[in-house]
């Protein structure tokens, strides 16, 4: 009969599972009791059948058949090549589509014409009293003073509502130029 | 004109040759073949672990390739600086678990009966006590047989071992030191009846 006390040390000891603190305890042990011996024995006798069985040989046809499992598994949830393919070229497509319809149903340009020339505004600059002397005018009759013509400036375009018209009035001295700002409301 | 010569080989060839860490981050990266390669480096461990564990056959297939499917779909989650075999050993030891209970199978085997020497044959001798010793290790406490099997068939060290079971080194060797006394036990009392 072993010693219960050294018999989980002893079945620790045939696998080296021991510091060296209990492993020389054990191995004192041993050295006094031929109970223990015949237990250290029968464990590596155990032991070396137990090991033994990772000898079992596993028929590779087995393994196989698992592993083939596996894959097709795995492929069963992944989306097939097709699907993903049409998926992916699908989006493509369309949005070529998009492109091209954007090129095919508006082959020309609209570009809005030109604003049609506006008409020329004559601002014309009050002449000197003796123009009209020198045209020879009947004094008797009063006549408005001849406004001495000056250069047609083109009238520009309308500027967007909301911003204020400029108005350039330009006068025989071409140093002076006169012009009137004018907001959304007339002022 | 110099010629240029291609070898070429398909994608199963080519990852047969690479390093398990880089077969590791291709499988990561969705490498087809690199999984599969993945799934041969390790399937015998895996299935032996399991048979060891669930003593049957059909389950140990089952439980394989749950193991697989399990890696799979947690292999982009795997971080490359864990070592990668414990890692597996934890899933296998946990779907084992898992289908044992779900059958409700428990992790011990049918009752065995005394063999009758009929060939007193050495080969036979020795696979009789090859059976005799599985129906032991079949016999032990789901705890006691996972530590054993990771710990003497496996060859794991006992730190391992703990990490592996969600335990410690001291109670790892407790389980272990149990698990041998007993199947000694087993194996001595047979051996007994026999004589």
């Amino acid at each position: 009969m072993s010693c219960p006390k050294f018999e989980r040390l002893i079945a620790l000891s045939v696998e080296g599972d021991l510091d060296a603190r209990n492993a020389k305890l054990v191995q004192e042990h041993l050295g006094e009791c031929a109970a223990c011996r015949e237990l250290r024995e029968e464990l590596l006798g155990s032991q070396a059948v137990l090991k033994a069985l990772n000898e079992d040989a596993i028929d590779p046809a087995v393994l196989g058949a698992v592993r083939r499992r596996v894959l097709e598994r795995i492929e069963d949830t992944r989306p097939s090549w097709w699907l993903a393919w049409r998926w992916k070229h699908a989006v493509a497509v369309g949005l070529t589509a998009v492109v091209l319809a954007g090129v095919v149903l508006w082959p020309e340009r609209r570009v809005p014409p030109p604003p049609a020339p506006a008409p020329m505004a004559e601002v014309r600059e009050p002449v000197a009293e003796h123009a009209s002397e020198q045209r020879g005018a009947d004094p008797g009759i009063e006549r408005r003073p001849v406004r001495k013509a000056v250069k047609h400036v083109p009238r520009k375009p309308a500027p967007p509502r909301g911003e204020p018209l400029v108005v350039k009035m330009l006068t025989d001295d071409p140093d002076v130029v006169i012009v009137w700002l004018i907001d959304q409301n007339g002022d | 004109m110099r010629e240029l010569a291609l070898t070429m080989t398909s994608a199963a060839e080519a990852s047969e040759s690479l390093e398990p860490v880089t077969l590791l981050r291709l499988a990561k990266a969705g490498d087809a073949a690199a999984f599969e390669q993945l799934i041969v480096l390790h399937e015998r461990r895996v299935f032996l672990t399991a048979l060891r564990l669930l003593r049957c056959r059909e389950d140990a297939e089952d439980a394989a390739q749950e193991v697989f499917l399990r890696l799979h779909k947690h292999l982009r989650r795997f971080d490359d600086t864990r070592e990668f075999p414990p890692w597996l050993y934890r899933v296998t030891v946990n779907v084992c678990r898992d289908l044992a209970r779900s059958r409700q199978k428990g992790w011990a085997p049918e009752v065995g009966e005394p063999w009758h020497v009929e060939d007193p044959t050495a080969e036979y001798e020795r696979r009789e006590q090859k059976r005799i010793v599985e129906e032991a290790l079949g016999r032990l406490p789901e705890k006691e047989r996972a530590a054993i099997v990771l710990r003497d068939l496996e060859g794991l060290p006992t730190k391992e071992v703990a990490r592996i079971l969600g335990s410690t080194a001291a109670t790892v060797r407790s389980q272990v030191s149990s698990a041998r006394l007993k199947i000694r036990e087993f194996a001595d009392r047979f051996r007994r009846r026999r004589t």
